[in-house]
């Protein structure tokens, strides 16, 4: 919060630098990701949202050498931490930044624990694998002040469980309490809640805010759940099909969206608050990544851009409309006077099957 | 019945032709072996639970994981045998009826899966899907193209893709053959399991709608079962709150969502993100523990073990579902009341935030 971009002056942490990621199969290149850039500043939160395929997950997945080369290839870009170039970096010493100074926490805690070894002796071999000389006692007392920090009841009984016996609840919170075992600076969580009801959602959210807090790390929040990242994060990044469409402080990008997609996503949410006869609907399906539309990828399922050929020929960059809020589109007044005319009653016929 | 809705006929049907579906004390069980010892025993899943769907009515029924929602909708429908209570379809005890004479009685009433995905089979056309149902029920009639055609349009797809398999769809259009092969065979009353729950955020509000439509134009009723609270308050009529196999509590979607009488759904509500729109900041309510085992729920109120205004009472006597004062509401708690910043300061062990936690 305190090193927002805004204030200017300090570096951040990991600064990303037109990252464009492809997947090769089957006589067919996926554009995952594509010219994605942005910066994470310290003690901050990042949300990163996008519908499945817009290339949220490979983007961080790829920054922190987690994708399988082939079929993953990261085709240009810089991604530095600290000013160490990641993309750049050998996998051993990748290996020690895993872990050290950046941490992950994954959508499901079931795949991500190992099934035959304690939850304890998990979260110990973590803080081994980083301080090799430390003695077993101490790192054990370190596990248990860890399950204990993230909520787990009775900790100490706790920690010679197997993950079998956690809850999906409690599963995560070991995971969160692993990931920051060893104070990393950068904190990376993918669909952290995804797989958990509603309670146990609140609960782990609230968790790994406090860890964040005791940890101090930078926190990116990559996720669907726009609920979420409107509680949460400072700032937002809104991808589609594999870029940034707009990007901003949350409480501006939540009060004002400026781009259509953003605009149309949250239209397109029911809410409890108030009772909407209709809710908008975004027109069609996102493009298929194989076969991305030329120009704006949201052309196809935009009002404004449909038929208008700039929107066709030109990619929009991102253009920053106020401090820290960048929109990529070339029609941002007519989107706004789009947005005006109350647009969201007419549900639009669906054309053609996906490819 | 039906406040907040926009077709007052319905209401005025629902009153004088009485409920589409209605159970009565429904249990449901599972006959289960535990690990160690290998000894038989029986979960109730769904534990003497009474409801009734009005006509062109959409009961949404929430709850979490587990709590037997989804036991209860395929119970109503008998795609599970209760064991133990009644269910009526139209006013006739369809409990006891044979699967022989349960079939024409199926056809009026239909379920849409959450994962369009498992639910098509991926080697037939989109034309076999929608005639099985037709086959099954020997309705072939003269013309399945044109009925195929129908279907679709009335699904919104294009009438073309008769001819492709599931694979060549996305997850929304897949979720639209799914409710095009429900409503094949004209049902009135739908069973709706999670049916927006594996879609995209854009694609959801697109088969909202359209469930939306298909419940004006063709007169259905819905039982629409979800997790996601904004999805059933978008869509619903009525609300059924359910935990750990009971109804806990039930009333109007308005009643339910503005003033919410069981300390449940006060959580569950508290802990949807406002999404940052206008208006106060919903205090969060953060419930302490799990989901108690549904094989060993606790005695007295199922709920006691994670509620912050269990008292002696709550372990000692089961709350019935009783009206609870605000319009047709019913709740089955001995504290009943909508949980404000003020309430939550004077319970003593008020609800657990983080902070306390730690």
């Amino acid at each position: 919060m305190t090193d927002s971009p805004e204030s200017g002056g300090t570096s951040p942490i990991l600064q990303v630098d037109d990252l464009v990621v492809r997947f090769r199969g089957g006589g067919r290149v996926v554009r995952a990701v594509n010219s994605v850039s942005f910066s994470v500043y310290a003690g901050e939160t990042v949300g990163i949202v996008g519908e499945s395929g817009s290339g949220k997950t490979v983007t961080m997945l790829s920054i922190l050498g987690l994708l399988p080369s082939p079929p993953a290839e990261v085709m240009s870009g810089t991604a530095r931490l600290f000013g160490e170039d990641l993309l750049a970096a050998s996998p051993s010493r990748l290996r020690e930044l895993r872990g050290q100074k950046v941490a992950m926490v994954f959508q499901d805690p079931m795949t991500s624990l190992n099934p035959v070894i304690k939850v304890g002796e998990q979260i110990r071999e973590a803080i081994w694998v980083h301080d090799r000389d430390g003695s077993k006692v101490d790192h054990m007392a370190r596990v248990v002040e860890l399950l204990d920090l993230v909520g787990v009841p009775q900790p100490a009984r706790r920690a010679k469980q197997y993950p079998h016996e956690f809850s999906g609840g409690m599963r995560q919170r070991a995971m969160i309490a692993m990931a920051i075992a060893n104070n990393p600076v950068l904190l990376v969580a993918d669909e952290p809640t995804t797989a958990l009801d509603v309670t146990i959602q609140a609960q782990v959210i609230d968790v790994l805010m406090e860890a964040k807090r005791a940890s101090g790390a930078a926190t990116v929040l990559v996720t669907h759940d726009l609920g979420i990242v409107s509680e949460i994060a400072d700032r937002v990044i809104v991808m589609y099909a594999g870029r940034i469409v707009e990007q901003g402080p949350t409480a501006a990008l939540f009060a004002q969206p400026r781009h259509p997609y953003t605009i149309g996503l949250l239209a397109s949410l029911p809410s409890i608050d108030a009772r909407q006869s209709r809710l908008y609907s975004i027109p069609g399906q996102p493009p298929n990544l194989a076969d991305v539309p030329s120009g704006c990828p949201f052309r196809t399922r935009c009002a404004v851009g449909r038929t208008r050929t700039r929107c066709s020929t030109e990619q929009p960059e991102l253009i920053p409309v106020e401090i820290g809020h960048a929109v990529a589109c070339h029609y941002l007044d007519d989107v706004a006077a789009w947005a005006e005319s109350d647009p969201f009653r007419e549900d639009e016929p669906i054309s053609g099957a996906a490819p | 019945m039906t406040s907040g809705g926009d077709t007052p006929v319905a209401s005025t049907e629902s009153v004088t032709m009485g409920p589409i579906i209605e159970v009565a004390d429904i249990t449901t069980t599972y006959p289960i072996r535990r690990e160690s010892g290998g000894r038989a025993a029986t979960l109730t899943a769904v534990d003497g639970v009474s409801l009734a769907v009005a006509r062109r009515e959409t009961l949404g029924l929430v709850g979490e994981s587990g709590c037997g929602k989804s036991s209860l909708g395929r119970t109503i429908v008998r795609l599970i045998d209760p064991a133990s209570g009644r269910i009526s379809f139209r006013g006739e005890d369809i409990t006891q009826l044979s699967h022989r004479r349960l079939r024409p009685i199926r056809r009026d009433m239909q379920m849409v899966f959450q994962d369009p995905y498992a639910s098509l089979n991926p080697r037939s056309t989109v034309k076999q899907i929608l005639t099985e149902p037709l086959r099954i029920h020997r309705l072939g009639g003269a013309a399945p193209d044109t009925r195929v055609r129908e279907l679709l349009d009335v699904v919104r797809l294009p009438t073309d893709v008769a001819s492709r398999r599931p694979h060549e769809f996305s997850g929304g259009q897949r979720q639209r053959i799914a409710i095009a092969r429900a409503l094949a065979l004209e049902p009135s009353f739908i069973v709706l399991d999670e049916p927006v729950s594996a879609l995209d955020v854009s694609i959801q509000a697109q088969i909202l709608n359209l469930l939306d439509d298909l419940k004006r134009e063709l007169g259905l009723s819905y039982l629409f079962i979800a997790h996601d609270l904004s999805a059933v308050s978008h869509i619903s009529d009525r609300v059924a709150v359910m935990y750990l196999g009971r109804i806990v509590e039930v009333g109007s979607r308005d009643d339910v969502f503005l003033q919410p009488q069981h300390p449940y759904t006060n959580a569950l509500l508290s802990a949807v993100p406002s999404r940052g729109r206008s208006g106060p900041a919903r205090r969060r309510i953060v419930l302490h523990g799990d989901l108690p085992s549904p094989l060993d729920p606790p005695h007295g109120c199922r709920f006691r073990t994670r509620c912050w205004r269990a008292d002696d009472r709550c372990a000692e006597v089961d709350p019935p579902l009783v009206p609870s004062g605000v319009g047709e509401s019913m709740v089955a708690c001995h504290h009943p009341g909508v949980e404000t910043a003020g309430t939550l300061a004077e319970h003593g062990s008020g609800p657990r935030t983080i902070g306390d936690a730690l």
